[in-house]
């Protein structure tokens, strides 16, 4: 079958440019040192595969729960962003936060957070530096652990 | 009018791109922006150079990479407008799940897009038998990297206490 050369040409420099990008952005990402897998390829993930208690891990009210670890000259401004329906907890205790796999959270400041359903069972955990920008991320899982899960 | 057309069109799609890219950038999930783009656009590339070599009709590059693309955000989509939290089955989307824990993720996605576009370069200037065999290879290589990918930690001491880097 022959094709015009011009939708062809077209077609090849539309694929080159967002080829070339595509590796500028990859370079970019690099370059600001980031990992090819941040977390091992974890970060916010937004999959709820845990199910596990933690000692010192408690649901606020027995509602669905956020735990921020984060360090001491860290802690945010505004005290809450979340909806009112679910608890918050800020924590800067590096024993809690080794315990839901978040070690950095307070000794290098990357913070982090655990989400617990009403029975404090922990049931995600991720990095997030820009976690109070986060809420309605954060609530999407949150209102899952309303329910009975397994 | 044809051509004003058709640069609004492309217009239009460039803009929809920047807000997609700036709505990922927004969620501080940038990273998950630069993998399912490029996995997107490399595999929608590969189909259509695949396709094109088996039957002789060519898909139009944007067509191809918008389709891939689509495929490939769908469970973000799905949390976004569903407020549904992703599950091991969205694998099912090109990888969405297994590509973030598979073997460097961004080079991977990368190689993807390069093998995809360059296998519709390949056809598209006439050289089939090279064009299917990068496209195929595009393919090969997401779909080995999800096959060797770690499985998401169900336990805490599963996750890797020292390799944050976020």
């Amino acid at each position: 079958m022959v094709e015009p050369a011009a939708p062809v040409r077209r077609d090849v420099g539309v694929v080159l440019a967002v080829q070339a990008l595509a590796v500028t952005l990859v370079a970019g990402w690099f370059a600001t040192g980031h990992a090819s897998a941040p977390d091992a390829g974890l970060l916010q993930i937004d999959l709820l595969s845990l199910s596990e208690r933690v000692p010192g891990a408690v649901a606020v009210d027995s509602r669905p729960t956020m735990i921020v670890l984060t360090c001491p000259d860290r802690l945010p401004a505004p005290a809450r962003r979340l909806d009112e329906a679910y608890g918050l907890i800020v924590s800067t205790d590096p024993v809690l936060a080794r315990q839901l796999a978040l070690p950095r959270a307070t000794v290098e400041c990357q913070a982090g957070y655990a989400l617990l359903d009403g029975d404090s069972v922990v049931r995600y955990r991720t990095y997030d530096p820009g976690w109070p920008r986060h809420s309605f991320e954060q609530e999407v899982l949150l209102g899952h652990l309303d329910r009975p899960h397994r | 009018m044809r051509r004003l057309a058709i640069l609004a069109a492309w217009a239009g799609l460039l803009s929809l791109e920047v807000a997609v890219a700036v709505a990922y950038q927004g969620y501080g999930t940038w990273w998950h922006w630069l993998l399912h783009q490029m996995v997107g656009w490399g595999v929608g590339l590969a189909v259509a150079a695949i396709a094109a070599a088996l039957s002789g009709r060519r898909v139009p590059a944007a067509v191809a990479m918008l389709g891939g693309q689509l495929l490939s955000i769908v469970p973000d989509l799905m949390f976004r407008y569903g407020r549904m939290p992703h599950e091991r089955s969205m694998d099912f989307w090109l990888g969405h799940i297994s590509i973030h824990t598979g073997p460097s993720p961004v080079l991977v996605a990368l190689g993807s897009l390069l093998l995809g576009g360059w296998g519709y370069v390949a056809v598209a200037s006439g050289r089939s038998r090279l064009g299917a065999g990068l496209a195929v290879g595009g393919l090969a290589l997401v779909t080995l990297a999800c096959l060797l990918a770690a499985g998401v930690p169900t336990r805490l001491a599963d996750y890797p206490l020292d390799t944050a880097r976020v």
